[in-house]
């Protein structure tokens, strides 16, 4: 792979092109991570609007018909629905780990198993969420792992 | 919570009523008595709603997990007594069989639980192994 930076100081946003054969993995993982850093989320707290990149967020999660979006420091309020946001994030690193939230793979540090079979991931930030084990294939497929 | 709980516990009823079918069979084949249907199966919801709630407590999601499994097992114990209320003297010729039973219990409730941690603990390590690979590549 070569990999070129030009700079162009006219440009008033980055423009990334991957060339590439199309059914290529390597291009389609580029393409994802892409899309990654580029969409955004609108939240809200207190009827300010922000604007979250998918990077920053750490996890959504429903609360009484309600998403929220958690990010290092703060919750915000989404708009859309848990369904919607999976159906939207599903070529990000986003994934449903339970009935009530979506994870970024990105932001885990660790898994642990409790004696009656519970399963809990730890996110970098030093919060626990809990993984539903029905949602474990998809979460090893999604890290990598065969199904 | 309630359909889980259901979910369980139709299960139990399917299987216990079976066990109880076949321990019917053994003590008429053996002791040519006919023991009343209608207490059996009285014997067979209670077994099942206790069955079912110490499932749904060991598993519970709040907590702390070893005091859940405990819980369950302690549970369980109930359910014995109405197996040898049911079928008394019939399958219980002593009093300390009872006991007896309860240990065994309570040795294949650790045994499952140990093959299923082992199980489990196998899953969280390879999904780790994919984690630190993952972080590697970035």
């Amino acid at each position: 792979m070569k990999i070129r930076v030009e700079e162009n100081e006219q440009l008033d946003e980055i423009e990334v092109i991957i060339r590439g054969q199309i059914d290529d993995e390597d291009v389609k993982e580029i393409y994802k991570s892409l899309l990654y850093f580029e969409s955004v989320i609108l939240g809200k707290i207190n009827d300010k609007t922000f604007s979250l990149s998918l990077n920053q967020i750490y996890y959504f999660e429903s609360v009484d018909n309600k998403t929220f979006a958690y990010d290092k420091n703060r919750v915000y309020d989404v708009s859309l629905k848990l369904y919607q946001l999976e159906s939207e994030l599903s070529n990000t690193p986003f994934i449903r780990v339970n009935k009530s939230m979506i994870v970024n793979t990105r932001r885990l540090k660790s898994f642990k198993s409790t004696i009656n079979g519970r399963m809990e991931a730890t996110l970098i930030n030093g919060e626990k969420i809990k993984i539903s084990r029905s949602y474990v294939p998809l979460l090893k497929e999604k890290l990598g792992g065969k199904q | 919570m309630m359909k889980k709980y259901i979910s369980i516990f139709l299960k139990f009823l399917f299987f216990i009523n079976i066990i109880y079918i076949i321990l019917a069979a053994v003590v008429f084949r053996r002791l040519d008595i006919r023991l009343s249907f209608v207490r059996l199966e009285i014997g067979v919801l209670i077994i099942s709603i206790i069955l079912s709630f110490a499932t749904y407590i060991m598993k519970l999601e709040k907590g702390n997990s070893v005091v859940n499994v405990i819980l369950g097992y302690i549970i369980i114990i109930p359910s014995l007594f109405v197996i040898r209320n049911n079928f008394g003297t019939y399958l219980f010729r002593s009093a300390w069989l009872i006991y007896i039973l309860m240990i065994v219990v309570g040795i294949i409730y650790g045994v499952v639980l140990y093959v299923l941690n082992k199980r489990y603990k196998e899953e969280v390590n390879h999904l780790n192994k994919l984690l630190d690979e993952k972080k590697k590549e970035e």
